[in-house]
């Protein structure tokens, strides 16, 4: 601020154009502050003046400038004079003016130039003279030297007609500089506060930031004389200039930031308010510091603490050896060891086997043959290579354990010398007992087991009216459970054993099962038969899947054969047909679903492998054993009729030989041919009575498929038979979908049309 | 061991109180505790405890409260239900298989 901005112009020209055109100058302005420049240079004039204006600044008492040394960097005083080249320059004037001299000339001869350095010299021209001459009453201003003082004096300057507007031009930053420093003194006189500001305690000086850095001279005592500058420049220029002083304002603002200045701008309109905004920041800043010290001291006090803490406990260091610790670990993890992971933690095997996780050979189930641990612990051992001989360290450490703990096998019970009795020793596996129950019914149950027990002993009693007793269905279906589980177990563990032991273990498991099934058991004897009774149980239901899988294929056929045999007396047959209403329990229509999910599937499958002679068979059987008519009632009755009527079908296209099976014989085909009259002619005039009631909810598509089945087996007759009785039913079906949403229109569709593609046809074709 | 030695005697399904606990697993069953709480809830499984764990429970608390004015017991009941429960058996007191009717 103490520098006048055209002193800027004069002594750093290389900065301006960059500066200029970076801000919002325009190009008229561009041109103008370059030509300022040129003219600087092109005369040594010039820099005489400065040379003149030298000590007049050295002369100012200037205020703010105190950080001047800190922000460039040396002493004002001893700049040196690298930069003043006024004196070699003086040294070489004559050979400049010759220079000027020629400058003008090659102005002239370039008239675009000219034309537009016409139009703006005389501009400033006028502007800097009026000025000088209002400002000569310092007196300082002027140079005694300089030949320029006088434009129409100088001895080259006449030939050329532009010239004088050239000097004039050039006088201006002569002048400028005289008539700043006086500014600066107005400055100084207007505003003696700033000398020393009161609302600035010296403590809060150090820490403010550069932007907010101890103001310099206002410039609201320089502002009249921009204005004054503005002013006269309008009045020459008019309208043109308007924007162009805006520019200029900037165009100071720009150089002052250059110098590292703040901006005069901001700081113009700051009033004491603001300065006291700039305290309270401040104090926000110091009270802020000072609680970041209160945490800093707080955080080593608790550093300290601990660290006290850890020298007080250290004298116990080293207090147990490594055999101690390693003696503790063993006592702690030998009670987590075990045998068989699947009955001491089988929530956690089942959890992980569901979660598709790798079993983890963790410590509570440090299962044998799982303690190979190979994979995971490669696995692991790569993701982290730091660690890996620590974990090699604890894996090593735990199969030992595991192994010294499955060397001698663990005692629940002590007895000392000369006691008198014993000592129970408690495990994590063998809590103390508040309640002793006698393992007894397990071991009258492994006796049962036993093939030559004799299948008498397990009829289930029979009361007088033969109803089973439940209670004996019940307990049937709990041992089949427990063979089931050991059965399971021993697939698990196949590897561990001895290939025949394991294989007798495994028959005499599945005899055991099969005959707690009481599938053998005679029919008739008790109704409903013991193995439909335990079938009508749901838990009953749910184990068969579990059985199957343990079943050979003698034991498939005769539990369906068994199964087709007393199909009325199933619960899901018997209590799932619908009265005229339709109204089944939801309870009964849950068994249903069950009885489908878990028994249909693997005799579906069966069913799906079997030969046309089973087949056959199986269909007689059902058919002669129930009430068929009864019997496709229920959506389980026609589930298996659609299960036998399609592989029939299947086979009779040869589709059994894609499965190893020779093609049916002729005879087989004929025997099921008969079968098939003999189910159509029963159903005959009773197929719509296997649809669910019209308006009832229940989804009919299995009927429709079981209409299908049989459209595909039945000759020309018996379909026309089968559409005529059942077209009703479609139609219906067909109208309704049009009423109904989309989604639901097209399952019903869909449905019809399992049927009618039977048929040949398709529900499109129909007429509404 | 009574099978061997009357192996003509048919075994039967109940031979001690536990098996009839073991006969109403996957059952819906009525147990009571102390604290005048009633459970009623698919059994899943049990120990020699009693401990057990029921599925789909309903709890039943039923509280007795005296009105300080006049002095009369108020009988209330609080309901709430559980998906799956842990019971402890050292709060069993009674364990019921379901009511079984006709077959």
């Amino acid at each position: 601020m103490s520098d006048s901005y055209f002193g800027f112009d004069t002594t750093m020209p290389p900065l301006n154009s960059d500066q200029l055109t970076a801000g919002t100058a325009e190009i008229t302005e561009d041109e103008l502050s370059k030509n300022f420049e040129e003219f600087a240079l092109e005369s040594g004039q010039d820099f005489g003046c400065d040379q003149g204006f030298d000590p007049l600044a050295d002369q100012l008492v200037e205020t703010g400038d105190d950080y001047n040394e800190e922000t460039f960097g040396n002493d004002i005083t001893n700049i040196g004079d690298d930069f003043d080249f006024t004196q070699s320059n003086a040294k070489i004037a004559d050979t400049i003016q010759k220079e000027e001299k020629l400058y003008v000339d090659r102005r002239k001869s370039a008239p675009s130039d000219n034309n537009e350095l016409l139009r703006q010299r005389p501009l400033f021209s006028n502007l800097w003279d009026d000025q000088s001459g209002g400002i000569s009453v310092n007196g300082n201003g002027s140079y005694p030297n300089d030949p320029t003082n006088d434009p129409k004096t100088s001895p080259l300057m006449p030939e050329s007609p532009i010239s004088p507007s050239i000097w004039g031009s050039y006088h201006p930053p002569s002048t400028r500089k005289e008539s700043l420093p006086r500014h600066h003194h107005e400055t100084n006189l207007h505003h003696p506060s700033y000398e020393n500001p009161p609302t600035y305690p010296p403590s809060q000086i150090s820490p403010l930031p550069p932007g907010f850095g101890p103001p310099g001279p206002p410039p609201t005592a320089r502002v009249p004389t921009l204005e004054e500058i503005e002013k006269q420049l309008q009045r020459q220029a008019g309208q043109s200039l308007t924007k162009r002083m805006l520019s200029l304002a900037e165009v100071e603002a720009a150089l002052l930031g250059l110098n590292g200045r703040p901006p005069p701008l901001p700081i113009y309109g700051q009033t004491e308010g603001a300065y006291r905004e700039q305290e309270a920041a401040f104090l926000e800043q110091e009270a802020a510091i000072r609680e970041q010290e209160v945490m800093y001291y707080e955080r080593e006090r608790k550093r300290r603490e601990k660290q006290r803490k850890l020298a007080d406990m250290a004298k116990y260091n080293g207090l147990m050896t490594q055999n101690d610790k390693d003696y503790i670990n063993r006592i702690q993890i030998s009670q987590l060891v075990t045998d068989d992971p699947y009955s001491d933690d089988f929530y956690y095997q089942i959890y992980t086997a569901i979660r598709n996780r790798p079993a983890q050979p963790q410590m509570g189930t440090f299962s044998p043959h799982a303690s190979g641990g190979g994979a995971m612990g490669h696995e692991r051992r790569h993701r982290n290579r730091g660690s890996e001989s620590g974990m090699l360290k604890v894996q090593q450490q735990v199969l030992r354990i595991v192994n010294d703990v499955r060397r001698k096998p663990k005692s629940t019970q002590l007895s000392l010398e000369g006691a008198l009795g014993k000592i129970a020793l408690n495990s994590v596996r063998n809590p103390r007992q508040l309640l002793q129950v006698s393992t007894k019914h397990t071991d009258t149950h492994q006796n049962h087991a036993s093939p030559s027990g004799g299948s008498h002993q397990k009829v289930p009693s029979i009361s007088s009216h033969g109803v089973v007793d439940h209670r004996k269905v019940l307990r049937s279906i709990e041992n089949i459970y427990w063979a089931v589980l050991r059965l399971e177990e021993l697939k698990r563990n196949q590897e561990r054993e001895a290939k025949d032991k394991w294989q007798e273990k495994y028959t005499e498991l599945v005899n055991k099962m099969w005959e707690e099934l009481l599938v053998t058991e005679p029919i008739g004897v008790s109704f409903p038969h013991p193995f439909i009774s335990i079938l009508s149980v749901s838990k009953g239901k749910k184990v068969i899947p579990r059985v199957l899988r343990h079943c050979n294929k003698d034991q498939f056929t005769t539990l369906i054969t068994m199964l087709v045999a007393n199909f009325e007396a199933l619960d899901v047959c018997k209590t799932a047909i619908g009265g005229s209403n339709g109204n089944i329990k939801q309870s009964i229509l849950d068994e249903v679903e069950l009885f489908m999910n878990t028994v249909v599937p693997p005799l579906l499958q069966f069913v799906a492998e079997a030969p046309l002679k089973i087949v056959n068979g199986l269909l007689t059987l059902f058919i002669e054993r129930n009430n068929i008519i009864w019997v496709a009632k229920s959506k389980v009755g026609l589930a298996f009729l659609t299960m036998f009527l399609s592989r029939a079908e299947i086979l009779k296209q040869g589709g059994g030989y894609m499965q190893g099976l020779p093609l049916p014989e002729e005879r087989e085909i004929m025997q099921w041919q008969e079968t098939y009259n003999r189910l159509f002619n029963q159903l005959q005039t009773y197929f719509l009575l296997s649809f669910p009631p019209f308006m009832s909810n229940i989804d009919d598509m299995y009927v429709w498929q079981f209409l299908a089945a049989m459209a595909v087996g039945a000759s020309m007759e018996q379909q026309h038979i089968l559409v005529t009785e059942v077209r009703e039913r479609v139609l219906e079906t067909v109208v309704q979908a049009s009423r109904i949403p989309q989604d639901k229109a097209t399952h019903k569709i869909t449905n019809v049309n399992l049927f009618l593609h039977a048929l040949g046809l398709d529900a499109s074709q129909l007429k509404i | 061991m009574t099978e061997e030695t009357t192996p003509v005697v048919e075994p039967n399904a109940v031979e001690e109180p536990l098996d009839l606990v073991r006969l109403s697993l996957d059952e819906r069953i009525y147990v009571k505790l102390r604290g005048d709480r009633e459970l009623r809830g698919k059994l899943h499984a049990y120990d020699g405890h009693l401990n057990m764990i029921l599925g789909d429970v309903e709890e039943t608390i039923t509280v007795v409260e005296i009105n300080e004015e006049t002095e009369e017991e108020v009988i209330r009941t609080i309901k709430n239900t559980a998906e799956m429960l842990f019971v402890r058996g050292d709060g069993v007191i009674l364990v019921s298989p379901p009511s079984r009717t006709g077959v």
